[in-house]
């Protein structure tokens, strides 16, 4: 079956297919041709970016692990910046916190005495004074507390 | 006029500078034909024969400055044909994904749409069962049965013995016309 001229060839291609190919592959050569010599400079290039690329992938990767690492420690940190930005002397902590607490004291004078730790923020000569006034506003003499013990 | 030179001739010529382009496009012109015929019957779509016959003639021209003459420009480039043909098709099964639509069922049933193809039924048939050869056997078919090549020839541009292109051929024929006779 084979031998009844099946060989001849079925297949065909587009009109002047084979007049035109010389032409197209002239294109061809041509493009492959500035298509290396643009290749040639990259070629170049490639290696080095492949280097510059590694290392800012590298620092990349650095910074981000250390950016990590920091984050468990934030609000230590941010603790600690809050007082370094806004520094206060203990002078002058003690200064406010007695002065308000001493405008308060002046209208309430019982918790003067009541109040312990009023006691202790305020000097000695201060709380003497402020016993004084107190019993002379109270008329209140020293036999009277005397008297009571 | 490219017939008119012989291969030393046109090998000579593409080694000086000034004459490559000129050299090239007579080699283009001598073997364009015969090489797209080649492809054409491996992967049978008009298409990308004319896209892998560019491709060899690009390899070869970037290849032919090393060309040693220890063969015969045409035997080479037929390998170099015949080895962009086979790497497209293998290429082709690796994306097809199901094993069910295998690239020579795709081949044959694109045969059916092909507005290049005049064959008759008998020949549609023939490249039906061509197509169902394995790999090997279809490309010394092909190269026996079309090219009418010698085995002598086959064997250069295969790198495949005489004896065992004998055998192959001689099967392929076997199953085709097994395959011919079935229906």
């Amino acid at each position: 079956m084979l031998q009844d001229k099946l060989n001849k060839n079925p297949f065909t291609v587009p009109e002047n297919y084979f007049d035109r190919f010389p032409m197209r592959m002239q294109e061809r050569y041509a493009f492959t041709k500035n298509a290396k010599a643009g290749l040639g400079i990259w070629a170049t290039i490639r290696p080095h970016l492949a280097y510059v690329g590694g290392f800012v992938a590298l620092a990349l990767l650095a910074y981000g692990g250390f950016s990590l690492a920091g984050d468990s420690n934030a609000p230590e940190k941010s603790a600690i910046a809050n007082t370094k930005t806004r520094p206060v002397s203990v002078g002058s902590f003690i200064n406010n916190n007695t002065k308000s607490y001493a405008q308060f004291t002046n209208t309430n004078p019982l918790i003067r005495i009541v109040d312990d730790n009023d006691a202790k923020s305020k000097s000695k000569i201060d709380m003497d004074e402020d016993i004084m006034n107190y019993l002379a506003a109270e008329n209140i003499s020293a036999e009277d507390i005397l008297g009571f013990e | 006029m490219s017939e008119s030179y012989t291969d030393k001739e046109l090998l000579a010529m593409f080694r000086n500078e000034q004459r490559k382009n000129y050299a090239f496009n007579l080699i283009t012109r001598k073997y364009q034909e015969r090489l797209y015929w080649h492809i054409r019957k491996l992967v049978i779509s008009h298409e990308d024969a004319d896209d892998l016959l560019q491709n060899t003639l690009v390899k070869a021209w970037s290849a032919l400055d090393d060309f040693r003459e220890e063969s015969q420009l045409f035997t080479w480039l037929y390998r170099i044909a015949t080895n962009e043909a086979l790497t497209f098709l293998r290429k082709k099964r690796t994306r097809l994904f199901l094993p069910l639509v295998d690239v020579e069922t795709q081949l044959s049933n694109s045969l059916e749409s092909d507005p290049y193809f005049d064959g008759n039924e008998l020949q549609k048939k023939l490249q039906k069962a061509i197509l169902k050869l394995p790999e090997k056997q279809r490309v010394v078919f092909n190269m026996k049965y079309f090219d009418e090549l010698k085995y002598e020839e086959i064997s250069a541009i295969l790198g495949t013995s005489v004896g065992a292109l004998k055998a192959s051929y001689h099967h392929a024929v076997e199953k085709i016309e097994k395959f011919l006779k079935e229906d």
